[in-house]
C-alpha cells in the first residue's frame, strides 16, 4: 500500500513536470532554443537546415512558416519594456536605437494574428519610410487613433503581438546576437 | 523518509524523459507542416501568389503586408525541381523549405546573382542521374540536394508603398517552378541532354 502511495507520487511529479516543463519550453521558449533581448524573442535555429528539437516543436505548433536564415530574422513581443502585457487599448512609444539589417518591418497583430483594420489601411512600417530624429534614434507611436509622424495603429481592445523583421542581416553572421539591440517599448496613456 | 526523497527523485527522473519525449513527439503529432500551411492558395508544381496579409486575409503563413510572396509546393519523387525568375532592383528574398520544419536554402538579393534566381532542387538520386548525362549549363544552377518527399518555396519582393503593388508585380518576370525534371523517359543511352533551358538573365 505504501509502495503503491510512493509510486504515485513518483508517477505524478514525473508526469506533470515532465508535461509542463515541455510545454513551457515550446511556449515560452523558456529553456532552450530562444534568445530574448529586451521583451523582444527570437528563434534563431528557426530558418536554418537543423533546427533544434525546441525550435522545431516551436515550429510545429506555430502557423507560420519562419524566415530563412539568409533573408532575415523576425522578433516578436507580447510584452512592453515594464513587462505588462501589450493591449490595443494603451498608446506606446517604440524607440531606441535601429536594428542592424538592410531593411526592417515592423508590424502589429492580436495574439490571434489578425491584423487592425484602420482607415488609413495602414499595416506595416518599415525602415525606408520611417522619420528619424535626433542623432542615431527613431521612434513609432503605436495606437489606435491615428498620430502624426511614425504611427502604426493597432487592434483596439485586443492583445497584442509586436514583430520586427530585420531582412538581410549580418545577426549570426559576424554580429553575435547577443550584442544585438532591440528598440524600447514605453507604455503612455491607456483608455 | 528517505522513502519519501527515492520517490520524487524517481518523479524527477521520470519528468525528465517525460519532457524529452514530449519535445520530440509534437513535431511528429503536429497535423500542420509547410505543406499543409500553403495548401490552400493555389495548385501544386507552380508558383501562385499568397495573398496578402491584412484585416480581412485570415491567417498568412508569413504575416508580412509589406511583403508580395509567391509560393511553389512541390512532390520531389516527380522529378528534380527547376526554380528561376528574373527579379526587380528591390529587396527580395527566397526560401526553400522542407515539409518537416528545416529551411533547405534561403538567400536574399544581396546574395543572388545579378538579381536572378535559377536553382535546381534534387534527391541523391536525381542529381547523381544528373551527373552522369549532365546538362551543358548544369555548373550556372544553385544545387541544392533535399531528402524530403515534399519541397515548398517562398519567393518574397518588398512593397514599400501598397500603390506600387501592381508595378513590382509586373517587374518580377520569368518566373518558374517546374517540378517532373529527368522524368521524360530518359535512359542511360539516351542522347545527352541539351540543356536544362534557358538560364533567365537579368
Amino acid at each position: 500500500m505504501r509502495f503503491l502511495v510512493l509510486f504515485l507520487l513518483a508517477l505524478l511529479i514525473g508526469v506533470g513536470a515532465g508535461l509542463g516543463s515541455a510545454l513551457l519550453a515550446v511556449e515560452k521558449g523558456a529553456i532552450y532554443g530562444s534568445v530574448t533581448i529586451g521583451r523582444w524573442v527570437t528563434w534563431p535555429t528557426a530558418g536554418t537546415r537543423k533546427p533544434d528539437p525546441y525550435t522545431r516543436a516551436m515550429l510545429a505548433r506555430s502557423r507560420h512558416i519562419p524566415l530563412g536564415a539568409g533573408e532575415g530574422l523576425a522578433f516578436t513581443t507580447r510584452l512592453d519594456s515594464d513587462g505588462e502585457p501589450l493591449s490595443g487599448d494603451c498608446d506606446y512609444v517604440l524607440s531606441g536605437t535601429l536594428p542592424s539589417a538592410r531593411l526592417w518591418t515592423l508590424t502589429v497583430t492580436d495574439t490571434e494574428g489578425r491584423f487592425a483594420a484602420s482607415p488609413s489601411g495602414r499595416l506595416a512600417i518599415h525602415s525606408r519610410e520611417i522619420l528619424i530624429s535626433g542623432k542615431d534614434g527613431f521612434s513609432v507611436r503605436l495606437s489606435a487613433n491615428a498620430a502624426p509622424g511614425n504611427w502604426l495603429p493597432v487592434p483596439a481592445g485586443r492583445m497584442l503581438v509586436l514583430t520586427m523583421r530585420l531582412y538581410d542581416t549580418p545577426i549570426g553572421s559576424g554580429l553575435d546576437i547577443r550584442d544585438v539591440r532591440m528598440p524600447g517599448i514605453r507604455r503612455e496613456r491607456c483608455r | 523518509m528517505i522513502r519519501i526523497l527515492i520517490a520524487v527523485a524517481s518523479g524527477l527522473l521520470i519528468a525528465g524523459i517525460v519532457h524529452i519525449l514530449v519535445v520530440l513527439a509534437i513535431p511528429l503529432v503536429s497535423p500542420m507542416d509547410n505543406w499543409t500551411r500553403v495548401a490552400g492558395f493555389g495548385e501544386e508544381g507552380r508558383f501562385v501568389p499568397i495573398p496578402l496579409a491584412g484585416p480581412e486575409s485570415g491567417p498568412v503563413p508569413v504575416a508580412d503586408p509589406t511583403m508580395l510572396q509567391l509560393v511553389c509546393r512541390f512532390r520531389q519523387a516527380d522529378g528534380y525541381v527547376l526554380i528561376s525568375a528574373i527579379m526587380p532592383n528591390e529587396f527580395w528574398s527566397f526560401a526553400l523549405y522542407g515539409q518537416s520544419g528545416r529551411t533547405l536554402f534561403s538567400l536574399n538579393n544581396r546574395t543572388s546573382d545579378n538579381n536572378t534566381l535559377s536553382m535546381l532542387v534534387v534527391s541523391a538520386d536525381q542529381l547523381a542521374r544528373l551527373r552522369r548525362n549532365p546538362p551543358s549549363d548544369l555548373n550556372s544552377y544553385i544545387i541544392v540536394e533535399t531528402t524530403e518527399a515534399r519541397g515548398v518555396a517562398i519567393l518574397r519582393t518588398f512593397v514599400d508603398n501598397p500603390d506600387r503593388l501592381a508595378e513590382v508585380r509586373q517587374a518580377i518576370s520569368r518566373v518558374r517552378c517546374v517540378p517532373g525534371g529527368g522524368s521524360g523517359g530518359e535512359t542511360e543511352g539516351s542522347a545527352r541532354k541539351a540543356s536544362l533551358g534557358p538560364i533567365p538573365r537579368g
